[in-house]
């Protein structure tokens, strides 16, 4: 007995000992952060810098660099960050009439400008990458595939080139050393040590040999996410120059990174938050730091920071010290008149979180909260967070804008808790005449306007003009696919799960099983039923167990990734290599289309003839009695009893300008962008994307490389676009309920399980108490 | 003095059941009465839109069936379970059938559906174990079974604990007695067990038949808002109308469901409670009354219903 109770305290003891060391540990990693309480004020602004090539100092001088074009470089200095100095630095480099990329701009030691540059062949693959120097007007050819990133030190230079770090001697002539660093996401350097930042640590390399020094992950231990959103965000403005790490004294490193500006003494292990996006307004989610420049002390001289927000390139300094600028007095009254909206989606959408920080940069009198009821790690069933929403629209307490996807329009309008938006539309359609009215008035009704669609998505065939004539109904797809050989590789449309044949077919028939008005069409979906069973079957006994396999491995799990339409048509790129010939899929963002016109053109990456093999391509919209077909997407609502109904008016107005409309967001895996509505939006759209180069990437089919475009490549294919978008006639109503009620039944009937009639039967069982509820 | 302590204590309770209970119950009234549960004054429109809807009257038949049988089978295999055990000298025992009350809705799902999945453990169990055929517990009366099986699971323990303390109240020395006078076991609980314990047997009734809704808990978790057709439920509609926003069918609803199920509470009462021996021979003395007999009784002085009893008997009546 003594025995036990002796046991029983040593483990006790243990316990209580693990307890305290676990909680001092935690303790410890915390106590090692300071936070500084920083905060950012703007300095000025420049009205025509385009890409930015550079940001630097020299002396007491802030240098930024932009690029205009191919050729035109402008400098601008500043001390104090307010007032600018502009300098056109033109034709410094011998083009010989090849379209160069302009990469970066540094300052060597005594303040002449080094300009990094690609030479780009008629594929659109690099052809050599160089160094122009301003002291000689010399040009170096170097021997790096690309410049991801180009920084001077002193005398020395450096080269990453997406591999490696290629240290060279004073004027690019030698190549000193190589850092291998594949996954890097910043570097810098001081006279001692270059330092390389990865997701997982800080690798720190001496400047001698090039040779590993030391390792260390206490600080990206800590900001290992905020480090990767860091990362993935990079590839947002990828043709002007991106600063994450800095040296500010010989052991202490600056980090901007999304969501915080941070120091780190790499000797004594301390990190100070300058600030961050939870104790302080840092930035918002579609800013852009391109560089900054930081003083030794950084407490007592701030930081300056060259960013974006919305496309304006701004000056902002980070300081700690109350800075009184002139144009405050009238912030703090703007501040004052401020009013402040809610917007609400039902599934969270990083599109939706940009489309609200370019609108807020634009109308600084409104200040916007946007709140969702799913998250794709949060876990609520769909109707609780329809409850949740409705407690509070009851409670008059709800948001004030509703993105209405996902949810039943009809219901809400019957409810009256929808304001009525014939006034917006007009609105909208005398400041933005060029949007498509017919798709803003999809959900139009004798009583009026409730709900307005600002995007579209539709379903299209893509394939060989004359093979995909005569393809207008599901028998006619099937037959079609019966009448190919099998692909080389997978089935002939790349449908690998269920689902994914699902969701492709379920909006041709959703509006045919029940219409708008509720009507049920019992026939139409058993015809679905039948036909969904005909195409998946097809498909599924033309694949293999391990082009299943593969397709996921490559592709990832169905209900895991975003969206599979540009996957499913990459095949098309190399159709003789893949065999496959037609993809049937839905449109749900422009970059699709520009797939589209990529596989049209197939450029080939090291070829320079013109590639004809696809030309024969075209994309037919699908339709239903001769009317193209479209799903209405990012649905604008405002709550009726908003206290705030005019600044609600406003933002949705908002969300049809060209401002948002032409930009291209982030993508979710439950609310889609869709493609704009907004003709203007797209053509601005294209040319400014036009205006930073030629971006993209590259796709590799069968040991080809094809050059994706992220961009219209001609005037005739926009218009095509346009034309196309036009075109769509006929909403699809997509009532979520119903989608789920026959989704539910659908895994077992397709997996021969249960047959068609039983889960007809259980189907309209379900579908007749839905709708006589 | 002492009335008003009295009063003051009731106060706090009864502001809460005021804010929190009698308000929202006078306002799903209001609501009921409404267009879209919040526009213009419509009459009864509503309740005719309700009691003409196809999925709340499949709803009100299968939560009839499941209340009349669930209900009746819980009472009388709690009842059972609550008489062996109260006769047993291990208390423990009891505590064993509360368990099945502390297990939590979703856990509940969860291991139903692990049990009674096309797939699951039972059906592994019926084909390779017992070589029959399985069964689809999910779909048709299966299902409708499958959760008559589950409440009662659920609420034996909790219907034994009130049936217990009604046995308890029992005097031990009635049941000496009848065992002196010869009673057998099944006789004792007939004519002493059972009469003693109607108030128990009430509480239990209306508890079971307010906790029978309560299903809807796992209902909900297992099959969602559209479930078989079998087991879709009034709390189904409810859930479906506030999804939809449609307040007027749902205070409408509400307000017919409280009727209803205020009437079978009363009526459940007068069956239970009423002593309905008495409430016989005061019609037999009404009869009288009315015959003239009752001139007899004042004669003999039959003032009581025991007295009219002895002398129908002396009478032979």
């Amino acid at each position: 007995m003594q025995r036990n109770k002796y046991i029983i305290s040593v483990c006790v003891s243990v316990l209580f000992l693990l307890v305290i060391v676990g909680c001092n540990n935690s303790k410890n990693s915390e106590s090692n952060i300071n936070n500084l309480g920083f905060k950012s004020y703007n300095l000025s602004s420049f009205e025509d810098l385009d890409t930015v090539l550079g940001v630097t100092q020299y002396e007491e001088r802030i240098f930024v660099f932009g690029g205009m074009g191919n050729e035109i470089i402008y400098e601008y200095s500043s001390i104090d960050g307010v007032t600018w100095n502009k300098i056109e630095v033109s034709s410094c480099i011998e083009t010989n009439n090849k379209i160069v990329h302009l990469r970066f701009v540094d300052l060597d030691e005594n303040g002449g400008l080094i300009v990094g540059y690609e030479i780009i062949g008629r594929d659109g693959s690099i052809e050599s990458c160089n160094v122009w120097k301003e002291e000689n007007g010399e040009s170096v050819e170097l021997n790096s595939t690309n410049i991801s990133k180009m920084i001077c030190y002193n005398d020395l230079g450096f080269i990453y080139d997406g591999e490696d770090i290629i240290a060279y001697k004073k004027g690019f002539t030698e190549e000193l050393f190589s850092i291998k660093a594949s996954n890097m996401v910043d570097f810098c350097a001081n006279e001692n040590e270059i330092v390389v930042l990865n997701e997982n640590e800080i690798n720190i390399y001496s400047m001698e040999n090039g040779e590993k020094k030391e390792t260390d992950s206490i600080f990206t231990d800590l900001y290992k996410d905020e480090i990767k959103s860091t990362k993935d965000r990079m590839s947002v403005e990828a043709l002007s120059c991106r600063q994450v790490m800095k040296y500010i004294s010989e052991n202490k490193l600056c980090f901007a990174l999304e969501n915080g500006l941070y120091t780190y003494d790499l000797s004594e292990k301390q990190i100070e938050c300058l600030l961050n996006n939870v104790d302080n307004d840092y930035k918002a989610m579609s800013d852009v730091i391109y560089g900054y420049v930081v003083g030794n002390d950084v407490t007592t001289q701030g930081i300056v920071a060259i960013c974006s927000t919305d496309g304006e390139k701004k000056v902002v300094l980070y300081s700690d010290k109350e800075v009184t600028l002139g144009d405050e007095e009238e912030s703090t009254q703007q501040k004052e008149e401020q009013s402040e909206i809610t917007v609400y989606s039902l599934y969270y959408a990083e599109c939706m979180e940009m489309m609200l920080d370019i609108f807020k940069n634009n109308n600084p009198d409104i200040a916007v909260n946007y709140i969702w009821g799913i998250d794709d790690n949060s876990g609520i069933s769909v109707s609780d967070a329809v409850s949740s929403l409705n407690t509070q629209l009851l409670a008059g307490v709800g948001p004030d804008v509703i993105v209405m996807d996902g949810l039943n329009v009809r219901n809400y309008e019957n409810s009256g808790n929808l304001l009525e938006l014939s006034d917006v539309i007009l609105e909208i359609e005398e400041r933005e005449p060029s949007c498509l009215m017919e798709i803003m008035s999809a959900y139009k009704t004798d009583n009026g306007v409730y709900a307005i669609p600002s995007k579209v998505q539709f379903t299209v065939l893509v394939g060989p003009a004359n093979d995909i004539k005569n393809i207008n109904n599901v028998d006619s797809l099937i037959d079609y696919i019966e009448s190919c050989e099998k692909p080389n590789f997978g089935n002939d449309l790349n449908f690998y799960e269920w689902e994914a044949v699902f969701d492709v077919l379920y909006p041709i028939y959703a509006s045919e099983i029940i219409d708008s008005e509720g009507n049920y069409d019992e026939d139409m979906l058993k015809e679905f039923l039948i036909k969904l069973q005909e195409l998946y079957d097809l498909e599924i006994n033309r694949t293999t167990q391990d082009e299943i396999t593969s397709w996921k491995n490559e592709n990832g799990e169905y209900a895991q990734v975003n969206s599979i339409t540009t996957a499913c048509m990459k095949p098309l790129y190399n159709r003789e290599y893949s065999g496959q010939r037609i993809a049937f899929v839905t449109m749900e963002r422009t970059s699709e289309l520009w797939k589209y016109y990529s596989i049209k053109y197939s450029v080939s990456i090291g070829s320079n003839t013109e590639n004809m093999a696809n030309q024969d391509y075209t994309y037919k919209v699908w339709t239903n009695d001769g009317a193209n077909l479209y799903i209405p997407s990012l649905i604008y609502s405002i709550n009726a009893n908003s206290k705030e109904i005019e600044a609600a008016k406003r933002f949705v107005i908002y969300m049809f300008s060209t401002d948002i409309q032409k930009q291209y967001y982030g993508d979710s895996m439950h609310l889609k962008q869709g493609n704009p509505i907004n003709m203007d939006a797209i053509k601005i759209g294209n040319d400014e994307m036009l205006q930073m180069g030629t971006p993209g990437g590259v796709e590799e089919i069968g040991g080809n490389k094809y050059l994706f475009s992220a961009y219209f490549p001609n005037d005739e294919d926009m218009n095509e676009y346009i034309e196309i978008l036009n075109s769509l006639k006929l909403p699809v109503n997509v009532d979520a309920t119903v989608e789920e009620i026959i989704k539910e039944q659908i895994s077992d009937y397709l997996n021969g399980n249960s047959g068609v009639d039983d889960t007809y039967k259980t189907i309209n069982n379900l579908l007749n108490v839905y709708l006589s509820e | 003095m002492k009335n008003v302590n009295a009063e003051l204590f009731v106060l706090p309770g009864f502001i809460g059941v005021f804010i929190f209970v009698i308000m929202p119950l006078v306002d799903v009234i209001r609501r009921s009465f409404q267009l879209g549960g919040m526009g213009a004054f419509v009459g009864i429109e509503n309740y005719k839109t309700v009691i003409s809807n196809e999925a709340f009257l499949l709803a009100v038949k299968n939560n009839f069936w499941f209340v009349v049988i669930s209900v009746l089978l819980l009472m009388l295999i709690s009842l059972i379970v609550s008489i062996e055990v109260h006769n047993m000298k291990n208390s423990l025992i009891r505590f064993i059938f509360l368990i099945p009350l502390t297990i939590p809705s979703n856990a509940m799902a969860v291991v139903w559906k692990i049990l009674f999945a096309d797939a699951g453990i039972v059906n592994n169990i019926l084909v390779n174990g017992l070589h029959m055929g399985p069964i689809c517990f999910f779909e048709g009366k299966n299902v409708f079974a499958l959760f008559v099986g589950t409440f009662i699971f659920k609420n034996i323990g909790y219907n034994m604990l009130i049936w217990i303390s009604g046995l308890y109240a029992i005097p031990q020395e009635i049941y000496e007695a009848a065992k002196v006078d010869g009673a057998g076991y099944f006789r004792s609980i007939l004519y002493i067990t059972l009469p003693n314990i109607k108030r128990s047997a009430f509480i239990t009734t209306i508890l079971s038949m307010v906790n029978s809704f309560k299903i809807f808990r796992e209902l909900y978790l297992i099959a969602g808002n559209y479930p078989d057709m079998n087991i879709y439920q009034l709390q189904h509609v409810f859930n479906n109308c506030f999804l939809k926003l449609e307040v007027n069918k749902l205070s409408a609803g509400a307000v017919l469901t409280a009727i209803v199920i205020l009437v079978v509470i009363l009526i459940i009462r007068i069956m239970i409670l009423t002593e309905w021996k008495d409430v016989f021979q005061h019609i037999r003395l009404e009869k009288w009354r009315r015959t003239g007999m009752i001139r007899y009784k004042d004669r003999h002085c039959v003032k009581s219903m025991e007295g009219a009893k002895q002398y129908d008997e002396k009478e032979n009546i």
